[in-house]
Protein backbone atom coordinates (compact mmCIF):
# COMPACT_ATOMS: atom_id res chain seq x y z
CA UNK A 1 0.00 0.00 0.00
CA UNK A 2 1.24 3.32 -1.29
CA UNK A 3 2.69 5.76 1.64
CA UNK A 4 -0.73 7.98 2.50
CA UNK A 5 1.93 10.61 4.52
CA UNK A 6 4.32 10.85 1.21
CA UNK A 7 0.98 11.63 -0.47
CA UNK A 8 -0.53 13.75 1.61
CA UNK A 9 3.25 15.88 1.47
CA UNK A 10 3.00 16.09 -1.98
CA UNK A 11 -0.72 17.48 -2.21
CA UNK A 12 0.43 20.11 0.44
CA UNK A 13 3.31 20.91 -2.07
CA UNK A 14 0.89 20.97 -5.10
CA UNK A 15 -1.19 23.19 -2.77
CA UNK A 16 0.71 25.70 -1.63
CA UNK A 17 2.51 26.47 -5.37
CA UNK A 18 -0.86 26.71 -7.14
CA UNK A 19 -0.61 30.32 -8.46
CA UNK A 20 3.30 29.12 -9.33
CA UNK A 21 4.78 27.69 -11.75
CA UNK A 22 5.46 23.97 -11.13
CA UNK A 23 6.43 21.07 -12.29
CA UNK A 24 5.66 17.16 -12.21
CA UNK A 25 9.32 16.66 -11.50
CA UNK A 26 9.09 19.36 -8.74
CA UNK A 27 6.92 17.19 -7.58
CA UNK A 28 8.38 14.23 -6.99
CA UNK A 29 11.33 16.04 -6.20
CA UNK A 30 9.19 17.37 -2.77
CA UNK A 31 9.10 13.56 -1.87
CA UNK A 32 12.34 12.55 -3.03
CA UNK A 33 10.92 10.12 -5.95
CA UNK A 34 11.73 9.58 -9.67
CA UNK A 35 9.21 11.07 -11.87
CA UNK A 36 8.27 7.77 -12.95
CA UNK A 37 7.51 6.28 -9.13
CA UNK A 38 6.02 9.44 -8.15
CA UNK A 39 3.30 9.55 -11.08
CA UNK A 40 2.81 5.86 -10.34
CA UNK A 41 2.12 6.09 -6.52
CA UNK A 42 0.09 9.38 -6.79
CA UNK A 43 -2.51 8.17 -9.49
CA UNK A 44 -2.73 4.87 -7.91
CA UNK A 45 -3.47 6.31 -4.61
CA UNK A 46 -5.72 9.65 -5.52
CA UNK A 47 -6.81 8.29 -9.44
CA UNK A 48 -5.50 11.48 -10.56
CA UNK A 49 -2.45 11.93 -12.56
CA UNK A 50 0.02 14.65 -10.40
CA UNK A 51 -1.05 16.67 -13.88
CA UNK A 52 -4.49 16.29 -13.29
CA UNK A 53 -4.70 17.29 -10.18
CA UNK A 54 -2.73 20.34 -10.27
CA UNK A 55 -4.43 21.54 -13.22
CA UNK A 56 -7.87 20.91 -12.06
CA UNK A 57 -7.30 22.12 -8.53
CA UNK A 58 -6.32 25.45 -10.53
CA UNK A 59 -9.27 25.92 -12.29
CA UNK A 60 -11.42 24.89 -9.81
CA UNK A 61 -9.79 27.46 -7.63
CA UNK A 62 -10.16 30.25 -10.34
CA UNK A 63 -13.47 29.33 -10.52
CA UNK A 64 -14.53 30.52 -7.31
CA UNK A 65 -12.40 33.57 -7.91
CA UNK A 66 -14.69 34.45 -11.10
CA UNK A 67 -17.84 33.24 -8.75
CA UNK A 68 -17.26 35.26 -5.40
CA UNK A 69 -14.88 38.21 -6.76
CA UNK A 70 -14.43 41.02 -9.05
CA UNK A 71 -10.97 39.81 -10.14
CA UNK A 72 -10.74 40.53 -13.71
CA UNK A 73 -11.01 37.26 -16.02
CA UNK A 74 -7.85 37.74 -17.36
CA UNK A 75 -6.47 38.86 -14.27
CA UNK A 76 -7.46 35.12 -12.85
CA UNK A 77 -6.18 33.24 -15.65
CA UNK A 78 -2.58 34.33 -15.49
CA UNK A 79 -2.96 34.08 -11.61
CA UNK A 80 -3.33 30.13 -12.25
CA UNK A 81 -0.95 30.22 -14.55
CA UNK A 82 -2.47 29.89 -17.89
CA UNK A 83 -0.41 31.27 -20.55
CA UNK A 84 -3.02 33.26 -22.37
CA UNK A 85 -6.54 33.60 -21.55
CA UNK A 86 -7.66 31.64 -24.52
CA UNK A 87 -5.61 28.49 -23.17
CA UNK A 88 -7.36 29.00 -19.90
CA UNK A 89 -11.44 29.40 -21.64
CA UNK A 90 -10.55 26.20 -23.42
CA UNK A 91 -9.49 24.24 -20.51
CA UNK A 92 -12.11 26.21 -18.40
CA UNK A 93 -15.08 24.41 -20.68
CA UNK A 94 -13.65 21.44 -20.96
CA UNK A 95 -13.63 20.91 -17.49
CA UNK A 96 -17.04 22.87 -16.19
CA UNK A 97 -18.67 22.59 -19.92
CA UNK A 98 -19.06 26.23 -19.61
CA UNK A 99 -17.23 29.19 -20.29
CA UNK A 100 -15.46 31.61 -17.74
CA UNK A 101 -17.37 34.73 -18.69
CA UNK A 102 -20.49 32.85 -17.98
CA UNK A 103 -19.59 31.81 -14.13
CA UNK A 104 -18.90 35.18 -14.15
CA UNK A 105 -22.08 36.65 -15.63
CA UNK A 106 -23.84 34.29 -13.44
CA UNK A 107 -22.21 33.72 -10.47
CA UNK A 108 -22.93 30.07 -10.04
CA UNK A 109 -21.32 26.48 -10.97
CA UNK A 110 -22.74 22.79 -10.38
CA UNK A 111 -21.24 22.43 -7.27
CA UNK A 112 -20.27 18.78 -7.56
CA UNK A 113 -17.87 19.25 -10.13
CA UNK A 114 -15.56 21.63 -7.59
CA UNK A 115 -12.51 19.25 -6.60
CA UNK A 116 -11.63 20.65 -3.10
CA UNK A 117 -7.55 19.50 -1.81
CA UNK A 118 -7.77 15.73 -1.54
CA UNK A 119 -8.31 15.33 2.42
CA UNK A 120 -6.45 12.39 3.90
CA UNK A 121 -9.81 10.50 4.93
CA UNK A 122 -10.83 10.51 1.42
CA UNK A 123 -7.23 8.98 0.29
CA UNK A 124 -7.66 6.39 2.75
CA UNK A 125 -10.94 5.04 1.45
CA UNK A 126 -8.95 5.40 -1.95
CA UNK A 127 -6.61 3.28 -0.46
CA UNK A 128 -8.43 1.09 1.48
CA UNK A 129 -8.54 -2.10 -1.04
CA UNK A 130 -11.95 -1.57 -2.48
CA UNK A 131 -12.69 -1.64 -5.46
CA UNK A 132 -14.11 1.40 -7.46
CA UNK A 133 -15.01 -0.40 -10.89
CA UNK A 134 -18.63 0.05 -11.39
CA UNK A 135 -20.80 -2.40 -13.29
CA UNK A 136 -23.40 -1.08 -16.30
CA UNK A 137 -26.79 -2.28 -16.12
CA UNK A 138 -30.06 -1.82 -17.69
CA UNK A 139 -32.79 -1.12 -15.29
CA UNK A 140 -36.29 -1.69 -15.93
CA UNK A 141 -38.86 1.02 -15.90
CA UNK A 142 -40.06 1.62 -12.35
CA UNK A 143 -43.56 2.84 -10.53
CA UNK A 144 -41.55 4.13 -7.07
CA UNK A 145 -43.29 6.18 -4.30
CA UNK A 146 -42.35 8.26 -1.43
CA UNK A 147 -41.57 11.14 0.21
CA UNK A 148 -39.46 13.88 -1.33
CA UNK A 149 -38.35 17.16 0.38
CA UNK A 150 -35.40 19.77 -0.62
CA UNK A 151 -32.19 19.01 1.38
CA UNK A 152 -29.99 22.19 1.96
CA UNK A 153 -26.27 22.68 2.71
CA UNK A 154 -27.14 22.43 6.63
CA UNK A 155 -26.29 18.49 7.68
CA UNK A 156 -27.84 17.15 4.37
CA UNK A 157 -27.50 13.72 6.58
CA UNK A 158 -29.47 14.54 9.24
CA UNK A 159 -32.20 15.64 7.08
CA UNK A 160 -31.99 12.50 4.73
CA UNK A 161 -32.12 10.18 7.94
CA UNK A 162 -35.66 12.21 9.01
CA UNK A 163 -36.91 11.65 5.53
CA UNK A 164 -36.11 8.06 5.78
CA UNK A 165 -38.02 7.74 9.32
CA UNK A 166 -40.50 9.38 8.15
CA UNK A 167 -41.15 6.81 5.32
CA UNK A 168 -40.28 3.97 7.57
CA UNK A 169 -43.22 5.38 9.40
CA UNK A 170 -45.78 5.94 6.56
CA UNK A 171 -45.05 2.29 5.51
CA UNK A 172 -45.78 0.31 9.03
CA UNK A 173 -49.11 2.84 9.15
CA UNK A 174 -49.87 2.32 6.10
CA UNK A 175 -50.21 -1.66 6.13
CA UNK A 176 -47.73 -2.14 3.14
CA UNK A 177 -45.57 -5.12 3.86
CA UNK A 178 -41.81 -3.52 4.80
CA UNK A 179 -39.40 -6.85 3.51
CA UNK A 180 -39.01 -7.94 0.41
CA UNK A 181 -39.40 -5.04 -1.52
CA UNK A 182 -36.76 -2.04 -2.98
CA UNK A 183 -36.12 0.75 -1.05
CA UNK A 184 -34.23 3.21 -3.47
CA UNK A 185 -32.87 7.09 -3.03
CA UNK A 186 -33.05 9.89 -5.65
CA UNK A 187 -30.87 12.82 -5.61
CA UNK A 188 -32.64 14.91 -8.02
CA UNK A 189 -30.30 18.52 -8.84
CA UNK A 190 -31.44 21.71 -10.13
CA UNK A 191 -30.18 22.85 -13.79
CA UNK A 192 -29.01 25.65 -12.05
CA UNK A 193 -27.54 23.82 -9.09
CA UNK A 194 -25.36 26.35 -7.47
CA UNK A 195 -25.95 26.12 -3.28
CA UNK A 196 -25.81 22.69 -2.72
CA UNK A 197 -29.33 22.22 -2.92
CA UNK A 198 -31.05 19.58 -4.18
CA UNK A 199 -34.68 17.18 -4.20
CA UNK A 200 -33.86 13.59 -2.08
CA UNK A 201 -36.59 11.52 -2.72
CA UNK A 202 -36.90 8.63 -0.47
CA UNK A 203 -39.17 5.31 -1.41
CA UNK A 204 -39.92 2.11 -2.71
CA UNK A 205 -41.57 0.30 -5.65
CA UNK A 206 -45.14 -0.76 -5.44
CA UNK A 207 -46.55 -3.93 -6.55
CA UNK A 208 -50.11 -3.67 -8.51
CA UNK A 209 -52.00 -4.68 -5.57
CA UNK A 210 -50.84 -2.06 -3.21
CA UNK A 211 -51.90 1.78 -2.35
CA UNK A 212 -49.21 3.94 -1.52
CA UNK A 213 -49.53 6.11 1.89
CA UNK A 214 -51.60 9.14 1.16
CA UNK A 215 -48.36 11.27 1.89
CA UNK A 216 -47.16 9.47 -0.75
CA UNK A 217 -46.04 11.15 -3.90
CA UNK A 218 -45.03 8.78 -6.94
CA UNK A 219 -42.94 8.79 -9.87
CA UNK A 220 -41.91 6.67 -12.89
CA UNK A 221 -38.33 5.71 -13.06
CA UNK A 222 -37.83 5.66 -17.13
CA UNK A 223 -35.40 2.46 -18.07
CA UNK A 224 -32.11 3.52 -18.69
CA UNK A 225 -28.64 2.35 -18.67
CA UNK A 226 -26.81 3.34 -15.36
CA UNK A 227 -22.69 2.65 -14.11
CA UNK A 228 -23.39 0.93 -10.74
CA UNK A 229 -20.96 1.33 -7.85
CA UNK A 230 -20.96 -1.30 -4.97
CA UNK A 231 -20.59 0.55 -1.64
CA UNK A 232 -18.50 -0.93 1.12
CA UNK A 233 -19.36 -0.96 4.83
CA UNK A 234 -17.63 1.91 5.69
CA UNK A 235 -18.58 5.34 7.32
CA UNK A 236 -18.73 7.68 4.85
CA UNK A 237 -18.79 5.12 2.08
CA UNK A 238 -21.28 7.03 -0.62
CA UNK A 239 -19.97 10.07 0.12
CA UNK A 240 -16.49 9.35 -0.89
CA UNK A 241 -17.71 7.03 -4.21
CA UNK A 242 -19.28 10.44 -5.20
CA UNK A 243 -16.35 12.69 -4.77
CA UNK A 244 -14.74 10.05 -6.83
CA UNK A 245 -17.26 9.70 -9.88
CA UNK A 246 -17.36 13.55 -10.07
CA UNK A 247 -13.66 14.41 -9.56
CA UNK A 248 -12.08 11.63 -11.43
CA UNK A 249 -14.83 8.57 -13.46
CA UNK A 250 -17.28 10.65 -14.99
CA UNK A 251 -14.51 13.03 -16.79
CA UNK A 252 -12.80 10.33 -18.16
CA UNK A 253 -15.89 8.81 -20.04
CA UNK A 254 -17.52 12.50 -21.40
CA UNK A 255 -17.35 16.29 -21.24
CA UNK A 256 -21.22 16.35 -20.44
CA UNK A 257 -22.35 17.88 -17.20
CA UNK A 258 -23.13 15.43 -14.51
CA UNK A 259 -26.42 13.88 -14.37
CA UNK A 260 -29.39 15.96 -12.71
CA UNK A 261 -30.31 12.36 -10.85
CA UNK A 262 -28.38 9.62 -9.15
CA UNK A 263 -29.97 6.82 -7.38
CA UNK A 264 -28.95 4.98 -3.91
CA UNK A 265 -30.16 1.44 -4.04
CA UNK A 266 -31.18 -0.62 -0.33
CA UNK A 267 -31.10 -4.06 -0.39
CA UNK A 268 -33.66 -6.08 1.05
CA UNK A 269 -31.23 -7.27 3.60
CA UNK A 270 -31.99 -3.74 5.10
CA UNK A 271 -35.44 -4.35 4.81
CA UNK A 272 -35.89 -7.61 6.50
CA UNK A 273 -34.44 -5.79 9.89
CA UNK A 274 -37.03 -2.75 8.92
CA UNK A 275 -37.49 -0.88 12.29
CA UNK A 276 -39.62 2.42 11.40
CA UNK A 277 -36.82 4.61 13.09
CA UNK A 278 -34.00 2.81 11.19
CA UNK A 279 -32.67 4.41 8.55
CA UNK A 280 -31.20 2.10 5.75
CA UNK A 281 -27.80 2.15 4.45
CA UNK A 282 -26.89 2.42 0.83
CA UNK A 283 -25.95 -0.36 -0.93
CA UNK A 284 -24.88 0.34 -4.28
CA UNK A 285 -25.31 3.75 -6.63
CA UNK A 286 -25.97 4.16 -9.88
CA UNK A 287 -25.59 7.38 -12.28
CA UNK A 288 -27.23 7.43 -15.37
CA UNK A 289 -25.13 7.45 -18.71
CA UNK A 290 -27.48 8.72 -21.08
CA UNK A 291 -25.77 12.13 -20.86
CA UNK A 292 -28.72 14.31 -21.77
CA UNK A 293 -30.10 16.54 -18.98
CA UNK A 294 -32.47 13.91 -17.47
CA UNK A 295 -35.21 16.58 -15.75
CA UNK A 296 -38.60 15.04 -16.72
CA UNK A 297 -39.23 12.73 -13.94
CA UNK A 298 -42.66 11.87 -13.70
CA UNK A 299 -44.27 13.20 -11.15
CA UNK A 300 -47.79 12.08 -10.11
CA UNK A 301 -49.95 11.70 -7.14
CA UNK B 1 23.78 -1.36 -6.65
CA UNK B 2 26.70 -2.35 -9.03
CA UNK B 3 25.96 -2.30 -12.46
CA UNK B 4 27.96 -3.88 -15.64
CA UNK B 5 28.99 -1.33 -17.57
CA UNK B 6 28.80 -1.99 -21.40
CA UNK B 7 29.02 -0.91 -24.67
CA UNK B 8 26.20 -1.38 -27.10
CA UNK B 9 25.58 -0.86 -30.85
CA UNK B 10 22.95 0.44 -32.54
CA UNK B 11 19.12 -1.63 -31.89
CA UNK B 12 16.33 -2.07 -33.97
CA UNK B 13 13.11 -2.48 -32.15
CA UNK B 14 9.85 -2.92 -33.68
CA UNK B 15 6.51 -2.85 -31.61
CA UNK B 16 3.88 -0.51 -30.27
CA UNK B 17 4.16 2.75 -28.33
CA UNK B 18 2.24 5.21 -26.13
CA UNK B 19 2.55 9.24 -25.40
CA UNK B 20 1.17 10.22 -22.32
CA UNK B 21 0.90 9.25 -18.77
CA UNK B 22 0.40 5.65 -18.85
CA UNK B 23 -0.67 5.45 -15.27
CA UNK B 24 -4.54 7.84 -16.60
CA UNK B 25 -6.17 5.17 -17.18
CA UNK B 26 -8.74 6.26 -19.69
CA UNK B 27 -10.97 3.32 -19.91
CA UNK B 28 -13.65 3.80 -17.33
CA UNK B 29 -14.62 0.31 -16.64
CA UNK B 30 -10.89 -1.08 -15.79
CA UNK B 31 -8.09 -0.35 -13.75
CA UNK B 32 -5.22 -1.44 -15.76
CA UNK B 33 -2.79 1.02 -16.62
CA UNK B 34 -1.85 1.89 -20.21
CA UNK B 35 1.47 0.01 -19.97
CA UNK B 36 -0.25 -2.64 -19.20
CA UNK B 37 -2.67 -2.91 -21.88
CA UNK B 38 0.25 -1.69 -24.47
CA UNK B 39 1.87 -5.31 -23.35
CA UNK B 40 -1.64 -7.04 -23.90
CA UNK B 41 -2.12 -5.39 -27.07
CA UNK B 42 1.54 -6.66 -28.52
CA UNK B 43 1.81 -10.12 -27.44
CA UNK B 44 -2.69 -10.23 -28.47
CA UNK B 45 -1.39 -8.87 -32.13
CA UNK B 46 1.53 -11.67 -31.75
CA UNK B 47 -0.66 -14.72 -30.66
CA UNK B 48 -3.30 -13.95 -33.64
CA UNK B 49 -1.36 -12.55 -36.89
CA UNK B 50 2.58 -11.83 -35.71
CA UNK B 51 4.00 -14.83 -38.07
CA UNK B 52 5.69 -12.07 -39.76
CA UNK B 53 6.88 -10.56 -37.01
CA UNK B 54 8.31 -13.61 -35.34
CA UNK B 55 10.11 -13.92 -38.57
CA UNK B 56 11.94 -10.86 -38.08
CA UNK B 57 12.98 -10.96 -34.62
CA UNK B 58 16.01 -11.70 -33.10
CA UNK B 59 15.96 -13.36 -30.17
CA UNK B 60 12.79 -15.60 -29.59
CA UNK B 61 11.12 -14.43 -26.00
CA UNK B 62 13.26 -11.70 -25.67
CA UNK B 63 11.43 -8.35 -24.85
CA UNK B 64 12.02 -4.68 -24.25
CA UNK B 65 10.31 -1.90 -22.48
CA UNK B 66 11.80 1.50 -23.73
CA UNK B 67 10.37 4.38 -21.77
CA UNK B 68 11.81 8.14 -23.54
CA UNK B 69 11.64 11.63 -22.06
CA UNK B 70 10.25 13.79 -24.01
CA UNK B 71 11.21 17.73 -23.40
CA UNK B 72 7.66 18.28 -21.73
CA UNK B 73 7.57 15.16 -19.94
CA UNK B 74 9.09 16.96 -16.56
CA UNK B 75 6.69 19.17 -16.69
CA UNK B 76 3.65 17.25 -17.34
CA UNK B 77 4.66 14.01 -16.43
CA UNK B 78 3.60 12.67 -20.30
CA UNK B 79 6.29 10.30 -21.57
CA UNK B 80 6.53 7.67 -24.24
CA UNK B 81 6.37 4.04 -23.89
CA UNK B 82 7.27 1.63 -26.21
CA UNK B 83 7.04 -1.97 -25.91
CA UNK B 84 8.91 -4.72 -28.80
CA UNK B 85 11.15 -7.04 -29.30
CA UNK B 86 14.84 -6.61 -31.34
CA UNK B 87 14.93 -7.18 -35.21
CA UNK B 88 17.35 -7.88 -37.65
CA UNK B 89 16.34 -5.23 -40.21
CA UNK B 90 13.20 -2.90 -40.68
CA UNK B 91 11.65 -5.50 -43.68
CA UNK B 92 8.07 -5.62 -44.13
CA UNK B 93 6.46 -4.77 -40.67
CA UNK B 94 2.63 -4.91 -39.74
CA UNK B 95 1.53 -1.52 -40.45
CA UNK B 96 -0.02 -1.60 -36.69
CA UNK B 97 3.98 -1.82 -35.54
CA UNK B 98 6.39 1.19 -35.24
CA UNK B 99 10.27 1.31 -35.16
CA UNK B 100 12.55 2.07 -32.60
CA UNK B 101 16.08 2.74 -33.33
CA UNK B 102 18.27 3.06 -29.73
CA UNK B 103 21.48 4.61 -30.36
CA UNK B 104 25.30 3.05 -29.93
CA UNK B 105 25.95 3.63 -26.29
CA UNK B 106 27.55 3.08 -23.44
CA UNK B 107 24.95 1.24 -20.90
CA UNK B 108 24.98 0.68 -16.92
CA UNK B 109 23.03 -2.68 -16.15
CA UNK B 110 21.17 -3.06 -13.55
CA UNK B 111 19.72 -6.66 -12.39
CA UNK B 112 16.80 -5.84 -10.65
CA UNK B 113 14.69 -9.60 -8.58
CA UNK B 114 11.46 -9.17 -7.01
CA UNK B 115 10.26 -6.56 -5.55
CA UNK B 116 12.96 -4.43 -7.02
CA UNK B 117 11.45 -4.55 -10.14
CA UNK B 118 8.34 -2.50 -8.38
CA UNK B 119 10.90 -0.03 -6.43
CA UNK B 120 11.76 3.57 -7.20
CA UNK B 121 14.76 2.13 -9.20
CA UNK B 122 14.85 5.12 -11.08
CA UNK B 123 15.78 7.49 -8.48
CA UNK B 124 18.45 5.13 -6.89
CA UNK B 125 19.86 4.93 -10.67
CA UNK B 126 19.72 8.37 -11.61
CA UNK B 127 19.89 10.49 -8.33
CA UNK B 128 22.15 8.27 -5.70
CA UNK B 129 24.36 5.55 -8.25
CA UNK B 130 25.02 8.41 -11.05
CA UNK B 131 26.25 11.60 -9.53
CA UNK B 132 28.23 9.24 -7.12
CA UNK B 133 29.78 7.12 -9.77
CA UNK B 134 30.63 9.80 -11.76
CA UNK B 135 28.48 9.22 -14.88
CA UNK B 136 25.61 11.05 -16.65
CA UNK B 137 22.96 10.38 -18.56
CA UNK B 138 23.50 10.14 -21.92
CA UNK B 139 20.31 10.21 -23.71
CA UNK B 140 16.99 10.67 -22.19
CA UNK B 141 15.68 6.98 -22.19
CA UNK B 142 15.81 3.79 -20.19
CA UNK B 143 14.64 0.36 -21.03
CA UNK B 144 13.58 -2.60 -19.30
CA UNK B 145 15.05 -6.35 -20.69
CA UNK B 146 12.69 -9.22 -20.04
CA UNK B 147 13.62 -12.49 -20.30
CA UNK B 148 12.73 -15.80 -19.43
CA UNK B 149 14.20 -14.94 -16.20
CA UNK B 150 10.91 -12.65 -15.81
CA UNK B 151 8.12 -15.00 -14.97
CA UNK B 152 5.06 -12.37 -14.79
CA UNK B 153 3.72 -9.48 -12.85
CA UNK B 154 1.82 -11.95 -10.74
CA UNK B 155 5.20 -13.66 -9.80
CA UNK B 156 7.47 -11.29 -9.25
CA UNK B 157 8.90 -12.35 -6.25
CA UNK B 158 10.26 -15.19 -8.44
CA UNK B 159 11.20 -12.50 -11.51
CA UNK B 160 14.80 -11.13 -12.73
CA UNK B 161 15.06 -8.08 -15.17
CA UNK B 162 17.54 -5.62 -16.19
CA UNK B 163 17.33 -2.06 -16.61
CA UNK B 164 19.79 -0.61 -18.85
CA UNK B 165 20.39 2.84 -18.64
CA UNK B 166 22.66 4.62 -21.16
CA UNK B 167 25.47 6.95 -19.50
CA UNK B 168 28.68 9.21 -20.84
CA UNK B 169 31.27 9.65 -18.11
CA UNK B 170 30.31 13.25 -16.38
CA UNK B 171 32.77 15.71 -17.67
CA UNK B 172 35.51 17.08 -15.31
Amino acid sequence: MPNIDLILKAIEFIESHLTEDISVADMAESVSFSLFHFSRIFSRSTRHTPYDYLMRRRLCEAAQCLMKSEEKIIDIAYRYKFKAPETFSRAFKRMFNLQPRQVRLERRLDQRQLMGKLVPEYLEFLNSGISLKPEAKNLRPMQITGIAAPINANNPNLQIEEIWKLVGKEIQASGLKPADRDYLGLRMFFTSNSTNQYIYFAGTSLVESERAPHSFVQKSLPGLDYACFELPEKPSAASFVRKYVYHSWWPKITNAPLATFEIEFYSNRTAHKFEPQAVPVPQSLCFPLSFISFNNLGNER
Amino acid sequence: MNPKIIRNESIILAGLSFFGNPFETKDPWSEENEIGLLWQRLMAFMGQNGEEYKRLITREGVFYEVHIYHPDTSKTGEFEVFVGAEINQAGELPVEFVLKILPPTSYAVFCLEGEQINSDWPHMIYQEWMPKAGYISAFPYSFQYYDHRFKGMDNLAESVIDVYVPINKSPE
